[in-house]
């Protein structure tokens, strides 16, 4: 409870008589007070429970700095051409998967606005959106790759999916924000239905659809280079399997190569962003 | 001469089985001049508008609109009833990210079909007559400005030249003039009559200023608690039918 709420309280209302009322009636007080109090003890347990102590971290920053200098010199000549392809492919995957989820998430975000469409069809639509939002990318992964098999496909599959799952929600909510004034407007004059979208509704919403396009865009790209673990293509299955050879000079290189795209992909994002606004 | 153009028929609207918004009302619209309804906030009277254009579906009673039964009327038929009904509204209702020139354009959707709608192609004649509504409403300089950056007479004036646009038999304006200033009110309500007056179309107004409706009324219609408790001329309009129509006379001194 807020400083101000507690105030007002103590001015009005006297103060209970008896001991448990009086205890009862401070802790509702100072609620948040109580909460947080409670948070801090119960990090403070959870971090003995789980063998984290001094000895344990000292242990594990020697073994980070044993780790880091097997990293150096990164070793670009060894899989140049393994790096080139697949990275390639993750981006493929990432602009196919874009273009699909968002192309999806459009007609997917209406049906499920619910100031436009009655509940029989909202609701259908936004419980696909939350499932196909319920999953971390790499459990949909494994269950594409053991879909239709190994491959950029199941990658494209995916990453489709996640996107579905997160543009579509952000789609309807941008949609149930929209001021209903313009569309009964664009109603009175006769319009048929997919024009009073065209005009009351995307006007309203269209900029803000390409913001979340673009930044749905880089989380694509950012996981199209670890779906390869679980063999769903992309530069994620080289990445994976230079770790388990202990080939550490590679694995820095192609970790310099995702950053290098990565912060490409920041400039670029922002200069159509720009563009759109 | 004048026809009945429009006859409303024991109208009734409840939103919710315990609020009812309008009690058996009847009126009859003839084929010219202004129509202004007046009556406290909450009597009804845009319900009673949005029933016209079937913007709102009446629970029971009918409205015959140039011989057709709207209230009964769905999909085609009804958006063909709605584009020859045109409506300004209070907050003016632009689509603001869109230009004044296409906000115009909007009144030709119910012509237009799907297809081009979508694909934002407009006929020349359409853009030409957008254009000469602009010029005579005096904002031709605005036509590729956004509609938010006008000020509220101006964007006024787009909501009465989109609604022309539709080349309507009625025009229906819900307090068109209530977010704006006194003066500006006056311009919008002279620039309205004077359109409706040269496309010979019956205007219908609803408003809560009773000297502006006295005004430009050529006849008041008088609403309280979702019931007619007034109907007549300008000159009939006395203090002690405000009185009934408002509630209490402390407010006139």
């Amino acid at each position: 409870m807020d400083a101000l709420t507690r105030h007002v309280i103590l001015r009005r209302e006297k103060a209970p008589s008896g001991f448990l009322p009086r205890v009862r009636r401070r802790l509702m007080l100072h609620s948040g007070q109580v909460l947080a109090l409670l948070a801090v003890a119960y990090v403070v347990l959870a971090v003995s429970n789980l063998g984290i102590n001094g000895e344990r971290i000292l242990r594990g920053i020697d073994q980070g700095a044993k780790f880091i200098a097997r990293l150096f010199p990164p070793n670009f000549a060894a899989r140049w051409d393994d790096i080139v392809h697949d990275m390639v492919e993750s981006i493929e995957m990432a602009i196919m998967a874009s273009v699909i989820g968002i192309a999806l998430s459009l007609p997917l975000g209406l049906l499920g606005a619910r100031n436009l469409m009655p509940p029989a069809i909202t609701w259908p639509i936004r419980f696909l959106i939350s499932l196909f939002r319920a999953f971390n990318p790499i459990i949909i992964g494994i269950i594409f790759v053991k879909a239709v098999g190994f491959g950029p496909l199941a990658g494209v599959l995916t990453l489709s999916v996640a996107s579905i799952g997160f543009i579509g929600k952000l789609f309807i909510e941008a949609i149930e924000e929209i001021s209903l004034k313009q569309v009964e407007a664009v109603r009175a004059s006769g319009a048929p239905f997919l024009s009073l979208i065209r005009y009351g509704v995307m006007p309203q919403v269209s900029s803000r659809f390409v913001g979340f396009a673009m930044y749905q865009f880089d989380s694509n790209l950012r996981n199209s280079t670890t779906l390869g673990i679980v063999g769903a293509g992309g530069i994620g299955g080289t990445l994976f399997a230079a770790f388990q050879r202990f080939d550490y000079r590679i694995v820095s290189a192609i970790v310099i190569v995702i950053i290098a795209l990565i912060i490409l992909d920041e400039f670029v994002s922002e200069r159509v962003r720009r563009l759109f606004e | 001469m004048s026809e009945t153009i429009l006859s409303i028929q024991h109208l009734s609207k409840s939103y919710t089985a315990n609020t009812q918004v309008l009690y058996d009302v009847s009126l009859d619209v003839v084929s010219e001049g202004i129509l202004i309804v007046i009556g406290p906030s909450g009597a009804g009277k845009s319900t009673l508008m949005r029933c016209i254009n079937h913007l709102v579906t009446p629970t029971s009673g009918k409205i015959i609109f140039r011989g057709v039964e709207v209230s009964s009327l769905h999909g085609k038929a009804m958006r063909e009833v709605r584009r020859r009904i045109g409506m300004v509204f209070q907050e003016f209702n632009l689509v603001e990210r869109l230009t004044v020139l296409e906000n115009m354009l909007i009144g030709r959707l119910g012509y237009m079909s799907t297809w081009d709608a979508l694909r934002r192609k407009y006929s020349d004649d359409d853009i030409g007559k957008a254009e000469a509504m602009l010029e005579r409403l005096g904002l031709a300089e605005f036509a590729l400005k956004r509609a938010d950056n006008l000020s509220g007479g101006q964007r006024q004036r787009v909501g009465i030249g989109r609604a022309l646009m539709q080349n309507p038999e009625l025009l229906l304006a819900d307090e068109p003039t209530s977010s704006l200033d006194p003066k500006t009110s006056v311009e919008v309500m002279q620039t309205m009559a004077e359109l409706a007056r040269e496309r010979r179309i019956p205007v219908i107004v609803n408003m809560h200023d009773v000297n502006l409706a006295r005004r430009f009324a050529d006849r008041i219609v008088g609403m309280a608690n979702g019931r007619i408790v007034f109907d007549g001329s300008t000159e009939q309009l006395t203090k002690d039918t405000l009185a009934k129509i408002y509630g209490g006379d402390s407010w006139m001194h």
